[in-house]
């Protein structure tokens, strides 16, 4: 007789999710669900708010990554206030935000990979779940622990300084930035006394590559294996193909690296990507236009970005990005371990682009904010550290939010994660008798590999049944 | 020393925490003389990321309000370490601070814990009188006990 086995909760990424496997009579994995159980509804409630709250109010979506949030808002909002997007902003606002990001993206990955992926990876996936976690790798390896809180802070501090607060900050403001970078803070994180520094910073990100290529060849079988499907994959580039987690344009490329979205305009993303709605989640399911519902998902985050992108525009992660590059051929990689690499290379790019930034002289003083003409409608685009994320409102003339739309970067990796979860699931359960914690643990290595921020990811509206019941105190 | 003080600000008594820290560091100044350096900083909640900065510190001291309604004004007590059961580094208890303290950078400072009694965990900016009150009798107990006794 067939049998249902739930995953709940979901350990060791951010927000709620479960997993439900199907087993047939045979013992074998009839159907795998990845489920999103929260409600959030940020799309229906910002509606009637003024626009200019988006960039603070939106970050309250989540407190892992709420800068996306900010940035992706602010972006949208910069064009209704007649600002523009990008550069079009004045060369401090457009800098500081960057700096902005670029810390939050050093800090989310050096979060997910010493916290919440390594422990799989360091002490295996049957491991002791006592022990699969920060402290016992404080226990196993010390200095790594150190630099995994180190570098944390880091990235965290840069946000301090541009956005006000490190957990839903103020410094993007619509048409631009609201303070400048002061010679102090940036001197502190140029020239701070060792280690807190950007260029231990560097060294370090440099250090855990070389880690991370060390674990590589120990566990090369495991990594390409493990999990590994062909898939479509989009994400923002500069228009001349260099990576830019900041702005850009949209570019999909399928699992041969031939273009589906030849670099288009993101302010007209709804003309390429389509939601579809499924009664069993709450997280929606992107899909690109011209390739249909069946064929069109795609995969967003780490791994979309080295595959999509030309080359990197910083020294030594495009040393890395070649080695990379050359590994698998030269064709996408489908590998989905392999996104802890990439995420790897993210982390080095974005401590070279944060040394540039603070090189500049444009970050302590210039123009901090422009309006122009107002618009009733915005996009804002950007590279979170998961993923393509998606914001777009429409106001009317009483400047309140009518609209809303966000695809979050998570829910872009929806399908990729379900199927992660199916062909783990089918390796893993062969008619066993017994199901061990390994063996579900195995499911969430797959899940986590995405880095998935499921508070942020859940916004299906009208179709999920909702009950609310009004308790009279 | 090192003070943290514990809360939101934005929920009443809840920023009992950082009430404390900024009367810490204004009055620390009379302090100066005994060259007695204390670092003060007002936080949520204690998590994996204030570990580096306690680890320079041999004594550290925790100012957070308390709901507990059999509290009288403020308790104090010291901190033993504990490995505990959370789910997460993001928030931990005084004892799982310290026990992460000596797991991660080999190192026990004193902890030092003080609970203060709060009435009001609304949305808003300012403490209760009852809270206040409360406050001012733990800061006093902190300079005239524990910061004299760390002096002499």
């Amino acid at each position: 007789m067939g049998q249902k086995i739930t995953i709940d909760p979901v350990t060791r990424v951010e927000g709620h999710g479960k997993v439900t496997l199907y087993v047939n009579n045979e013992g074998g994995i009839e159907q795998a669900r990845f489920h999103i159980v929260e409600f959030r509804g940020f799309e229906r409630f910002v509606q009637g708010r003024p626009y200019w709250e988006m960039p603070v109010l939106v970050q309250r979506l989540c407190g892992i990554c709420p800068v996306s949030h900010h940035l992706a808002a602010a972006k949208a909002i910069d064009v209704i206030v007649g600002a523009g997007s990008g550069d079009e902003l004045p060369p401090t606002a457009e800098k500081m935000r960057r700096l902005m990001h670029y810390g939050q993206i050093f800090q989310s990955h050096s979060l997910h990979f010493f916290y919440l992926a390594s422990p799989d990876l360091l002490f295996g996936i049957d491991a002791d779940p006592a022990k699969r976690n920060v402290l016992y790798l404080a226990q196993e390896n010390r200095d790594l622990a150190h630099r995994a809180i180190l570098m944390r802070k880091f990235g965290q501090e840069i946000i301090l300084a541009t956005a006000g607060k490190k957990i839903h900050g103020t410094g993007a403001i619509p048409g631009g930035i609201n303070k400048h970078l002061t010679v102090e803070e940036r001197d502190k994180f140029l020239h701070g006394p060792d280690p807190f520094n950007i260029d231990t910073m560097i060294q370090w990100s440099i250090d855990t590559l070389d880690f991370f290529h060390d674990y590589e060849k120990k566990h090369r079988d495991f990594l390409l294996s493990f999990v590994n499907f062909p898939s479509n994959y989009l994400s923002l580039v500069r228009k001349d193909g260099s990576m830019d987690l900041y702005h850009g344009v949209l570019r999909a490329i399928d699992a041969e690296g031939q273009k589906i979205l030849p670099d288009v305009d993101y302010h007209e993303y709804y003309k390429y990507i389509e939601e579809e709605v499924r009664n069993w989640s709450y997280m929606k399911f992107p899909y690109l236009k011209v390739l249909g519902q069946d064929r069109g998902w795609y995969t967003v985050g780490p791994l979309a970005r080295i595959n999509t992108a030309d080359f990197i525009d910083t020294p030594l992660a495009q040393k890395e990005f070649e080695f990379f590059r050359s590994f698998h051929g030269g064709k996408p990689c489908h590998h989905v371990m392999h996104t802890h690499w990439a995420r790897l290379i993210e982390i080095l790019h974005a401590a070279e682009k944060i040394k540039a930034l603070l090189s500049d002289p444009d970050l302590l003083s210039g123009d901090l904010y422009k309006q122009g003409p107002k618009q009733y409608e915005g996009v804002g685009l950007i590279e979170a550290p998961r993923g393509t994320l998606f914001h777009h409102y429409k106001i009317n003339d009483n400047d309140q939010i009518i609209q809303a739309n966000l695809i979050v970067s998570t829910t872009n990796n929806n399908q990729a994660m379900n199927n992660a979860v199916l062909q783990v699931a089918q390796r893993t359960f062969k008619g066993q008798k017994k199901v061990t914690e390994g063996m579900t643990n195995a499911i969430e290595v797959a899940i986590r590999a995405y880095d998935p921020c499921l508070s942020c990811a859940t916004h299906a509206l009208g179709q999920m049944p909702l009950d609310i019941e009004f308790i009279d105190l | 020393m090192l003070v943290l003080g514990l809360g939101n600000p934005d929920r009443c008594d809840d920023g009992i925490g950082h009430y404390c820290v900024e009367n810490i560091t204004a009055r620390s100044q009379s302090f100066k003389e005994m060259s007695l350096p204390l670092e003060a900083m007002a936080i949520y909640h204690l998590s994996i990321d204030e570990l580096d900065v306690a680890a320079r510190f041999p004594h550290v001291f925790i100012f957070d309000a308390s709901m507990d309604r059999q509290l009288m004004e403020f308790s104090y007590r010291l901190v033993q370490p504990s490995a505990g059961q959370q789910f997460t580094t993001h928030l931990l208890t005084p004892e799982e601070f310290l026990y992460s303290l000596i797991r991660l950078f080999n190192f026990r400072p004193t902890l030092h814990l003080i609970s203060i009694k709060g009435y009001c965990w609304e949305i808003g900016n300012t403490l209760s009188p009852q809270a206040q009150a409360n406050a001012n009798r733990a800061i006093d107990f902190f300079f005239d006990h524990l910061v004299h006794s760390l002096v002499k």
